[in-house]
């Protein structure tokens, strides 16, 4: 008896563990929400985003199809319903009353459009959905326009057929490059854009018709740095990197080898480099909010295991040659320098060079450091992301078995295997996971970060 | 009001028990397939789900399970288990490595639990003080609830009505959990609305309760016919005491329009006994209010949540904007402060209270960072 008491103690506290409150008078409509930002993306046609901005803008002012849950199962975006046939291998999305900015109403048409010109982008999304849609590898490779594997019977309803039953099928439609668009461009996100995006930044107004209700401030500014204004100050703005940054810590600072190049060619001069890395100093020291990164994917998508420990590397003990590493704009100055010092400290002469977000996330170098976040917040997508980037044959093969596992914890045990197997070949170091470096002014309340890296604005409000 | 405490002093809680012993289950029949024969060492559970004692808990379960199958420590053939379990969402994760005696991976496994949402356990809490004029005799709070929960009512002493900003939920109290009885959508079609609200009216004598969300068309009134909910009446508008032309909400919003002496409307919350109010700006006030000692020196705030706990006793949602934690006033009646607060983690979203002698039982709607609703029990006494 006294032993189950204290299971429900115990229990009583983890259920109790909410990390925040929500205010507690509630919301207020009104006002206008400026957020800094460090740089502009070049477009606002829906991408899987690379930077920081292009997060920001993914769900401003686009809406998906289908958006997902905390167990990467979906949740309503403008199909409000969805339901299954033949053993899983049919899934029907029923499309709730939506219009776009500019006034038309969105039905089916525009949604299978939108989903046939997200299977042709770059998008690691894309192309999962792509490989297990019925004739979606062809009509992505661009030799067919025929999609036998996407229907549009009525106006609301939009019917998906896929090779084989599996266990989270609809999760790529949550990528913010498969957001519905309409003919001439128009979005349905919670805000309309007023002005073009340009260098100088973009102004959005509240969308009343937005599937889940009109936003509560009437506007959103994108602050672009200036002349008057550099990366790192506010300029008066209501969201920015000069307050506390917004939990929770999810993007992962990591370090990528390219096994291509001499330097790295040798697994075991990897595993020195994986290993030379004090991470609880780098993230004590350099990256305050920051945690140390063991595994390549944030407990917000895998719940944590005991991870395999890298063991101590048995060959080479230092590095020589001279290594380019391509720094992000997106990472803290002070732990790319760091970083550098670690490498530079085995011996490498290192030429560290700043490039933009988005370069960094997909050219290729020598070596990268990058602030990496999922295009999906689901961790089978998020690992088929890392496994493109490290071109890991054994981790694709652990994520198409997990894929076809349909017992969620059968399912989870495969993904513990393919990150495993990604983090073995030491080609992607995981550093420290870092929270959104984007936070409010005291008396904005309402802002959320994602596991993705998006910031949520629509529910954001401003004490009068 | 000791059969109140008693109904939550039950010390075996079979519901969060069973979740472990479910878990517990599971996560055995992996272990015994990944060691495929072998002996097994158990090494300890790690926990990280931010509490003591979850870990070894499930260990203990899981090596009660797997007896005849442990390995005595020693050389041989055999598999040793490192286990971590996590709260992730509402479920409870279990995942291992599975190595062999030379350190080589057998496996990797895993096993998670779900609580029932037709049974929510309801975990208790530290009771104890926190209040001038009122004791805690217990609390307890459910696990995360699918849904959004706009307002609160009870429906007799053991039944409570959870409205739903798309649904109405009758619960009854079963020991140590609420068992779901009856579960009827509303009538649409509903419009979205950011942050709804709600609006309960239960009659216990007619053993019905009117129903309105800032989400529905229309108020409805729902007949509780054993256990079930049955609709049986629409208003344009929810019956209100000394509201002839009765509540409805402002659309798009959580505000209320009503029609009362000496209240200015929008509202954000009403209470119907003693006709208690909240304004747009969490202003305190009363319909009609008695001659009593005066008016307040210092407007009193609450929230957008209040129900009576007993006569010139009200609960009231605080009145802070954003916080860690949000807490529960308890506000006697002619006064100008507080008799305490009730501290929660999390938004408290809806009130509702159970009068019994000089006591009460008290629910609320809490909601958490993440946008779940727990409802949380409180049994309250009048201290004397």
């Amino acid at each position: 008896m006294r032993h189950e008491g204290r299971v429900l103690a115990v229990l009583g506290v983890v259920l109790c563990a909410a990390s925040a409150a929500r205010p507690a008078l509630g919301p207020r409509y009104g006002g206008e929400l400026r957020i800094a930002v460090a740089e502009m993306p070049a477009t606002l046609d829906p991408a899987a985003p690379r930077g920081t901005a292009e997060r920001l803008l993914a769900f401003l002012v686009h809406e998906p199809v289908l958006g997902v849950d905390d167990d990467g199962r979906p949740r309503p975006g403008l199909a409000q319903s969805w339901s299954s046939a033949a053993d899983g291998r049919e899934w029907t999305l029923r499309l709730g009353p939506a219009t776009f900015h500019d006034g038309s109403p969105l039905d089916s048409a525009d949604a299978a459009r939108s989903l046939r010109r997200f299977l042709r982008t770059g998008s690691t999304a894309a192309a999962h959905l792509a490989r297990t849609l019925e004739g979606g590898d062809e009509f992505r490779g661009g030799g067919t326009g025929a999609l036998p594997g996407l229907a549009t019977p009525d106006e609301t309803r939009i019917v998906l057929r896929f090779r084989a039953p599996m266990a989270l099928p609809l999760a790529a439609l949550a990528s913010p490059a498969a957001a519905v668009v309409s003919s001439r461009g128009a979005g349905a996100g919670p805000f309309a854009p007023t002005t073009p995006v340009s260098a100088r930044g973009l102004s959005a107004v509240a969308f009343g018709r937005h599937v889940r209700g009109r936003p509560f401030v009437d506007v959103v500014r994108l602050v672009a740095p200036g002349p008057d204004r550099g990366p790192g100050d506010p300029g008066g703005a209501d969201v920015s990197a000069s307050s506390p940054p917004l939990p929770p810590a999810a993007g992962t600072l990591m370090l990528v080898l390219d096994p291509g190049v001499p330097a790295f060619a040798d697994g075991r001069t990897r595993a020195l480099v994986a290993a030379s890395v004090d991470r609880a100093q780098l993230v004590r020291r350099f990256l305050p909010g920051g945690e140390p990164a063991d595994v390549l994917v944030s407990s917000l998508l895998l719940p944590p295991w005991p991870a395999a420990a890298s063991p101590a590397p048995a060959g080479p003990a230092s590095l020589s040659g001279r290594i380019t590493l391509r720094v992000g704009s997106d990472v803290p100055a002070s732990a790319s320098q760091r970083v550098v010092a670690h490498l530079a400290a085995l011996g490498a002469e290192v030429q560290a060079t700043a490039v933009p977000a988005a370069v960094a996330a997909t050219e290729s170098g020598q070596a990268r450091l990058v602030l990496w976040y999922p295009e999906v917040p689901e961790p089978g997508l998020a690992l088929e992301e890392l496994a493109a980037i490290a071109d890991s044959r054994e981790a694709r093969e652990a994520l198409a078995a997990a894929d076809l596992e349909r017992n969620a914890d059968r399912r989870r045990a495969g993904l513990l295997r393919a990150e495993e197997a990604l983090r073995a070949s030491d080609i992607l170091v995981p550093l420290a996971r870092l929270p959104l470096r984007l936070g409010p002014r005291p008396g904005v309340h309402g802002l959320r970060a994602t596991a993705a890296g998006i910031l949520v604005v629509e529910d954001a409000w401003i004490e009068p | 009001m000791r059969a109140l405490a008693a109904m939550l002093l039950v010390a075996a809680a079979g519901a969060p028990a069973a979740t472990l012993a479910r878990l517990a289950d599971t996560a055995a029949a992996e272990i015994l397939r990944a060691a495929d024969g072998r002996p097994v060492d158990l090494a300890p559970f790690e926990d990280r789900t931010g509490a003591g004692t979850v870990a070894a808990d499930l260990q203990s379960l899981v090596a009660a399970r797997l007896e005849g199958h442990l390995a005595a420590a020693g050389p041989g053939p055999h598999v040793t288990v490192s286990s971590s379990v996590a709260q992730a969402g509402a479920r409870l994760v279990w995942s291992a490595r599975v190595v062999d005696e030379s350190g080589a991976l057998v496996d990797l496994v895993s096993a998670s639990t779900a609580w029932d949402p037709g049974l929510l356990p309801l975990v208790p809490g530290p009771g104890g003080a926190g209040a001038e004029a009122v004791d805690v005799l217990e609390r307890a709070t459910t696990p995360p609830i699918e849904g959004r929960i706009v307002a609160l009512a009870f429906a007799g002493d053991e039944r409570l009505l959870v409205l739903f900003d798309d649904a109405l939920a009758l619960y009854r109290r079963d020991g140590l959990a609420l068992r779901l009885e009856s579960r009827r959508e509303l009538p649409g079609p509903l419009v979205p609305v950011r942050f709804p609200g709600g609006l309960l009216v239960a009659t216990e004598r007619e053993s019905a309760c009117w129903a309105l969300t800032s989400r529905s068309p229309r108020a409805v009134l729902f007949s509780m016919e054993g256990s079930r909910l049955v609709p049986t009446h629409q208003a344009d508008a929810l019956p209100w005491p000394r509201a002839p032309a009765g509540v409805r909400f402002r659309p798009g919003t959580n505000l209320l329009d009503v029609a009362l002496a000496g209240v200015e409307a929008p509202l954000l919350a009403l209470e119907p006994d003693e006709g208690w109010v909240v304004g747009p700006e969490g202003t305190i006030a009363r319909v009609a209010a008695p001659p009593g000692p005066g008016p307040s020196a210092t407007p009193r705030r609450a929230g957008p949540a209040i129900a009576l706990l007993w006569p010139g006793m009200l609960a009231a949602a605080g009145p802070e904007a954003p916080g860690e934690h949000d807490r529960i006033l308890l506000l006697p009646d002619g006064e100008n402060g507080t008799a305490g607060s009730l501290p929660v983690d999390g938004s408290v979203r809806a009130l509702a209270a159970r009068r019994h002698g000089r006591g009460a039982l008290l629910a609320a709607a809490i909601e958490d960072a993440r946008g779940g609703f727990r409802v949380g029990l409180f049994s309250l006494a009048e201290r004397r």
